[in-house]
């Protein structure tokens, strides 16, 4: 069971690694990739921006060179020389003056390019004619329109009015000397150029054109913000803040892209560009988010791609590796079948590599496992055999010596002498000693040779049937300590092994009075069990002595002894891979103790 | 032992006849005992053919001791051929063996012995072995 978890963690161990190197080579990979497509993704999101407010700057300066154009047009001559006039006449003239005036300027009013209303202001700043009758009389001293249109043509500011962005466009009327004698100021709908900020063509879900200006300390933006289209909840921006910053710059003509907060407080990308002549800029923004959306999106595929090819690695390298480990696998069962005992095991040796080499060395070791085996099962049959045969072979004259030495005395009886008498019981005590030996060799011969059953066996009440059949004599006390265990093994062995043990420390006790006691203790995998007595003891030096065969310390005429029992026990118990031992000093009285090992399960 | 029952025995060791003779005397068994010293021989006995070719020599025995080792034809041999001949395979069987070798044993059961007797070593208990037999022969069935 061991063998197999380290196999299988072998592997686990193979597939572990190759995923690793996997995932670093991938992790390698996609950081580069991540970083090379994250920079070209953001480069190209500016570049963009940048291309953006460049076009932008572009259509916003040519929209409002139309407006000049228009308002250059409208200041054409004619203009100039009927407002001159009508500064130059008295009532009642000018009322008529004006009124033709008026006319004029309402037919001639560029309404393609949705001149709302046309308005001529005097030098005092105020309008002395307009499209708009409403309009006149309007003090325009401080209008940006008048004051800055009295010198040069002029695009003030976009308003707000009533809900719509207008455009105030002047133009100075200047007579033949060249004097500025009046301001002409045309009203524009401003919606083309808010046709221009409003494109977000390119610019996804939060990228939008910002118009703006700068009025002192403030930013103003000039055109509905896409976030707020009725600038409605915008503060002007201080011009100090983090907020205004690419406007700040556009304002002062700069261009460039910078990272900031816009006027909702999210960060955003801006491309920012001035436009010429007004002081006004453009700011292309989009939201970080937004434009790094794509950097984030591209995270998560490279991600996940990362993830898949794992997964495939483990998918592909998993059976790999089995497959890779199968001859091992292979070995490893067969290594297992031997030691279970199956000695015609062999693993096909199908690669040249060192598994191949392993696989033939296994096949070359266990083919020379199964000589040796083989060997020593036919030299164990041969001698078990040879045992058998020479039991038998001489128990045959010994029945005949038996047998011819009874008649004998049978026969003589009353003829012999007292001596003659103790001689021939003498012989008989000999055969019956051969016999015994010879039984004893029988009984060794069998052990191993002949396989009992596996039974359940309750040894406590083995020992109650063993120590019955030993009879001790009723100075010597057998007990036997509980717990006794309960265990599947051959009956007869175990018995044998007791009936030997219990019985050469009944047979050899001293006496007056001894005890002789069986024990048992819990020792992992095997019993071992003691059989202990307060006799003679056996000398160390003995220890080794007393289990081998025909070695009895007792002479043949002290005790029934054939010096087999011992090598008999040895034999049953080694023989299932236990152990036995003697513990004694040698010293009278305090006896020995035998200890043997069995194992809990066969 | 029953009257008139002549009883074969098979032996080869003149010891071991001599032990089943005075066995007999012992307990008083007075059927006439006809000894043959192998396999070969008894069947011979058993068949009227060659020296026992005169059937008033060679009567059929009411019973037949057999040694399992013997010269030239052993006891295992000789009973798998009595057992599987129609005119003998009647007659009862009795095994005597030195040998308490379960295998000896189980073959001579299963070629369908009446019974075995182990020789023990010394004659008494040999005779006490004969006279148990005697007893349980009396007492059965067996003809």
């Amino acid at each position: 069971m061991r063998s197999r978890f380290q196999l299988r963690s072998l592997a686990v161990q193979i597939t572990v690694l190759v995923l690793a190197m996997l995932a670093v080579f991938t992790a390698a990979l996609g950081l580069t990739v991540f970083q090379l497509t994250r920079d070209w993704l953001q480069e190209s999101a500016v570049a963009n921006l940048e291309a953006l407010a460049a076009a932008r700057q572009v259509a916003i300066k040519i929209q409002l060179d139309d407006y000049l154009d228009d308002a250059a047009s409208f200041a054409h001559p004619w203009l100039v020389a009927e407002v001159e006039a009508l500064l130059a006449a008295g009532e009642p003239e000018r009322t008529v003056l004006h009124d033709a005036l008026v006319a004029r300027m309402r037919r001639e009013q560029p309404a393609y390019l949705y001149n709302q209303s046309t308005e001529v202001v005097d030098l005092t700043g105020t309008v002395i004619a307009a499209t708009d009758a409403m309009q006149e009389g309007r003090p325009l001293v401080d209008s940006p329109a008048f004051t800055e249109g009295q010198l040069n043509p002029y695009v003030a500011d976009p308003v707000v009015e009533s809900g719509k962005v207008y455009l105030d466009v002047s133009h100075p009327l200047r007579d033949a000397q060249g004097n500025t004698i009046a301001v002409l100021i045309l009203r524009f709908d401003a919606h083309q150029l808010l046709a221009i900020t409003g494109d977000r063509t390119g610019l996804g879900a939060t990228g939008e054109t910002v118009l703006g200006v700068r009025r002192g300390d403030e930013v103003h933006f000039l055109a509905p913000l896409r976030f707020d289209p009725n600038l409605s909840n915008i503060a002007p921006a201080p011009a100090s803040g983090e907020r205004a910053k690419p406007m700040i710059h556009a304002t002062a003509g700069q261009s460039g892209v910078t990272h900031a907060p816009d006027y909702r407080g999210v960060q955003v990308i801006a491309a920012y560009r001035p436009i010429e002549a007004t002081g006004w800029g453009v700011v292309v923004k989009q939201d970080e988010a937004e434009t790094l959306a794509g950097v984030a999106r591209l995270r998560a595929t490279l991600l996940a791609g990362m993830g898949v090819l794992l997964l495939l690695g483990a998918v592909v390298t998993a059976p790999l590796t089995r497959a890779f480990l199968l001859p091992l696998r292979g070995l490893e069962r067969a290594t297992r079948r031997v030691a279970g005992g199956d000695l015609d095991t062999t693993v096909p040796v199908s690669q040249l590599d060192e598994v191949g080499q392993l696989a033939e060395s296994f096949n070359t070791m266990v083919a020379r496992l199964r000589e040796a085996h083989d060997d020593l099962a036919r030299s164990n049959k041969e001698l078990a055999s040879f045992a058998y045969v020479v039991s038998h072979d001489l128990k045959a004259p010994l029945r005949g010596i038996a047998s011819l030495s009874e008649w004998l005395e049978e026969d003589l009886e009353g003829k012999l002498e007292q001596d003659q008498r103790e001689q021939m019981q003498l012989l008989r005590e000999r055969v019956q000693r051969m016999d015994a030996l010879i039984d004893g060799l029988l009984e060794y011969s069998r052990v191993g040779r002949v396989r009992a059953p596996v039974v359940p066996v309750d040894v406590g009440a083995l020992l109650v049937r063993v120590i019955d059949s030993v009879n001790p004599p009723d100075h010597i006390h057998v007990t036997v300590v509980p717990p006794m265990p309960a265990l599947q093994t051959d009956e007869l062995r175990l018995s044998q092994v007791f009936q030997n043990l219990i019985g050469n420390a009944v047979k050899y006790h001293p006496g007056p009075q001894g005890r002789v006691e069986v024990g048992c203790r819990d020792a992992g995998a095997v019993w071992e069990f003691s059989v202990s007595d307060d006799g003679l003891g056996i000398e160390p030096r003995h220890h080794e002595r007393i289990f081998q065969m025909f070695q009895s310390l007792h002479s043949h005429s002290d005790v029934d002894s054939t010096g087999i029992g011992l090598a008999l026990v040895k034999k049953i118990v080694e023989g299932r891979g236990g152990r036995i031992w003697v513990e004694s000093d040698g010293e009278v009285g305090r006896g020995a103790t035998f200890r043997f090992t069995w194992p809990k399960k066969e | 032992m029953r009257e008139r029952a002549t009883i074969l025995l098979a032996e080869d060791d003149p010891v071991d006849v001599m032990a089943v003779q005075r066995a007999f005397k012992q307990n008083r068994i007075t059927n006439s005992l006809y000894v043959v010293g192998d396999g070969e021989e008894a069947l011979a006995f058993l068949r009227h053919e060659g020296d026992f070719s005169d059937p008033a020599s060679s009567p059929r025995p009411g019973l037949i001791l057999l040694d399992l080792k013997m010269p030239r034809m052993g006891g295992l041999e000789l009973l798998q051929i009595v057992k599987s001949d129609p005119d003998l395979r009647d007659i009862p069987i009795v095994v005597l063996t030195t040998s308490a070798e379960e295998s000896d044993i189980e073959t001579s059961f299963q070629n369908g012995v009446a019974g075995y007797i182990v020789k023990p070593v010394t004659f008494e208990k040999f005779a006490e072995a004969i006279t148990i037999f005697d007893l349980y022969w009396t007492l059965s069935e067996l003809p």
